[in-house]
């Protein structure tokens, strides 16, 4: 492949340490060579073959087809076992690859003396185009998909056998990254990722994490700014990546390296450790998870409960809302595996950018739209059967229900409602449930935070999910990477509404967890101690290194950053001042 | 050749995941399956034709099965019409 020959000869010649700031998608660090997948260029080097050459473009086009299903077939089974969550997208991938009419039709355009590259671009546009146009926002939501199989197809015809396995040992760095290339570039050891774009929460930065490999994401131009075989560091703590760092950044480091290393080997041994500050303050560790499986993760690493399963990846996973048989099974399995440990199941947080079956049509602004409780409320046939599910796994009294997205005290009772209806429904038919199971809510909206006192009177426990409060609060999508410096779940602005949570937590004694990323977030963990937060749910491979956090610090130090931080008006302010109460 | 008509039973009509279900069982027949919609063919094992068919609920299709499979082919198409898809 010239291109790539080129580029490893300019490197040759060392410009000098520079540095690229971006967002922080997948914590750890990574020091290697850049493999560098430059952005398709649709641009096609011939458009018309002559007729000898038809025969030729057909076999070469059919090599990608078949290279393409090839690594499909691989990805799926290795999501089976890394990650269920991601089958489902992969799977329509396979559907597409696969698709009978659009391979008779570029086979056709190329024996009708198109060149396979040229055939390959005409058709998939044709198609993306109808499906940018669709009206079912579903089929919008596709295009994406016909997209990306498209330039998959481009460059394996392209670079032929130059893919997954050439990136071995190294660090990717892509326009973007789907997560079935994610998976096929872990078998080759990749050791971190770097992308122009895809959101934070985007399927392949979820996997990342669960992969547990470092990852920084929204550097505008990175595939050109970073020569093909240079050396670069990864940071997915801070979202620092440095090109060609200089001797002494790499041997800063290389000691980060190793000292993370040891850290991991160390921090085994606090499994069975009580999660206490040096002057004896106890927080409660709990996890976040998306699958039954992930409860035996969660109780290995010393968890003590399951702080949030995020019911909606049910509905990724079946691509439909489940009975309440098969409900009740899939939750059951959760309650049965973390027993006697509690469990909170949080209601279907539908809408947004995840999962939109049944969002009755189009919204011009999602995630000001029908989600998490609206739509449960919208469609309390699909609320019902959720809530019946969960109380029939609630049996063994370690049950929890947590509600999403409440705004307006309304909704609080509409379904706390709907709840003692579907318990009265249980009763008559003799199945037996918890009749007490501890309801509470999700404080995600600022709205949520100021009338967190009204609202703590009518739950059993509140849980904040700093990622929306803070997209809420700072009018932020954090997905958009135009404005995505302007995202922090430690803007003062955000760190104030937690505080007036717990405060309100505090006086009508309501237990108040934060179950979103700030919770695991390396910087926070004093303030978080300081601001009197009960319970922490974090991702379960995040258990162990917070633990160790807490057990570090002190109560005493932790408050007394906290009263400084809430005085701070901006986030350097902030993290300025947590990184001072760490030194 | 083994014709017959179904209807689109589920709410969300024949959208991604259904579209999705139908072509995935049309592959495991050897059969050429059509969809046949106000006389235009549609290759059922074909994700951007079901998928573009946009057949809503409510609306009738007509199926065309023909090859050595044919007869279990066409009664698990059926089927899946007549089941919405699993939806409930």
């Amino acid at each position: 492949m010239g291109g790539a020959v080129g580029n490893m000869v300019r490197t040759a010649a060392p410009s000098g340490q520079h540095i690229l700031k971006g967002i922080p998608a997948s914590p750890g660090v990574a020091i290697g060579k850049a493999y560098v997948l430059s952005v398709e260029s649709p641009s096609i080097t011939h458009e018309r073959i002559e007729p000898s050459a038809i025969v030729d473009e057909v076999a070469q086009f059919r090599r990608a087809i078949e290279t393409v299903t090839g690594e499909l077939i691989h990805a799926v089974e290795l999501a089976r076992t890394e990650s269920s969550t991601v089958s489902t997208i992969i799977e329509s991938f396979q559907l597409i690859v696969a698709d009978p009419t659009i391979i008779n039709n570029i086979v056709r355009r190329i024996e009708q003396g198109t060149s396979a590259e040229a055939a390959v671009v005409n058709e998939f546009d044709i198609h993306k185009a109808l499906l940018y146009n669709a009206k079912d926002i579903y089929l919008r939501e596709r295009a994406l998909d016909f997209e990306q199989v498209k330039e998959r197809l481009l460059s394996v015809m392209r670079n032929n056998e130059l893919w997954h396995a050439a990136a071995y040992d190294s660090i990717l760095v892509a326009g973007s990254i789907t997560p079935h290339d994610m998976l096929l570039f872990k078998q080759t050891r990749t050791l971190g990722y770097v992308t122009e774009v895809g959101g934070i929460n985007s399927h392949a930065c979820i996997l990342a994490r669960d992969l547990g490999v470092p990852a920084v994401i929204g550097i505008r131009n990175a595939t050109g700014e970073v020569p093909m075989g240079a050396t670069i560091i990864v940071d997915g703590f801070s979202g620092v990546v440095v090109v060609e760092p200089d001797a002494e950044t790499l041997a800063q480091y290389h000691e980060k390296l190793v000292r993370a290393e040891e850290y991991k080997t160390r921090l085994g041994s606090l499994i069975g450790m009580p999660t206490v500050t040096q002057d004896g303050h106890a927080v409660r560790l709990v996890a976040n998870i998306d699958t039954p499986e992930q409860v035996d993760v969660a109780v290995m690493q010393g968890s003590e409960g399951v702080g949030l399963v995020r019911t909606e990846y049910l509905l990724i996973q079946r691509g439909r809302y489940p009975s309440v048989d098969e409900q009740t099974e899939w939750y059951r399995d959760i309650a049965h595996r973390a027993f006697p440990l509690p469990v909170t199941f949080r209601a279907f947080d539908v809408g947004s950018d995840k999962f939109r079956e049944g969002i009755p049509h189009h919204e011009d602004n999602p995630a000001l739209g029908l989600r998490g409780i609206r739509f449960l409320l919208y469609r309390p046939d699909i609320f019902r059967c959720q809530v019946c599910a969960v109380l029939r796994a609630s049996a063994h009294k370690n049950v929890r229900l947590m509600l999403p997205m409440i705004s307006v005290m309304e909704e609080l009772e509409q379904a706390r409602y709907i709840i003692e209806e579907c318990k009265h429904t249980l009763a008559l038919d003799g199945v037996d449930f918890d009749p007490r199971m501890p309801v509470g809510m999700m404080i995600e909206t600022p709205a949520a935070a100021m009338m967190a006192d009204s609202f703590a009177k009518h739950v059993d426990f509140m849980s904040i999910g700093t990622n929306d409060l803070a997209q809420y609060a700072l009018a932020t999508d954090r997905t958009n990477e135009l404005v995505a410096d302007i995202f922090d779940a430690l803007h003062p602005a955000v760190i104030r509404m937690i505080a007036m949570v717990v405060d309100a937590g505090r006086r009508h004694n309501t237990t108040v967890s934060i179950c979103g990323e700030l919770a695991g977030h390396a910087a926070a963990t004093e303030l978080l101690l300081g601001l009197g937060i009960h319970e922490l749910s974090v991702s379960p491979a995040l258990t162990l290194q917070l633990k160790h956090r807490i057990r570090e610090a002190t109560l005493s130090d932790s408050v007394e950053l906290t009263a400084r931080v809430l005085r701070a008006t901006s986030t350097p302010e902030v993290y300025a001042l947590l990184a001072g109460g760490r030194s | 050749m083994i014709e017959s008509t179904v209807s689109v039973i589920n709410r969300a009509g024949l959208h991604t995941r259904p579209a999705a279900m139908l072509v995935k069982l049309a592959a495991t027949f050897k059969s050429d399956i059509y969809l046949i919609r106000d006389g235009f063919h549609i290759n059922a094992k074909s994700i951007i034709g079901v998928m573009t068919l946009a057949a809503e609920q409510g609306s009738s299709l007509g199926v065309q099965v023909e090859g050595p499979d044919e007869a279990a082919a066409a009664a698990a198409i059926t089927e899946l019409f007549a089941s919405g898809f699993g939806e409930q």
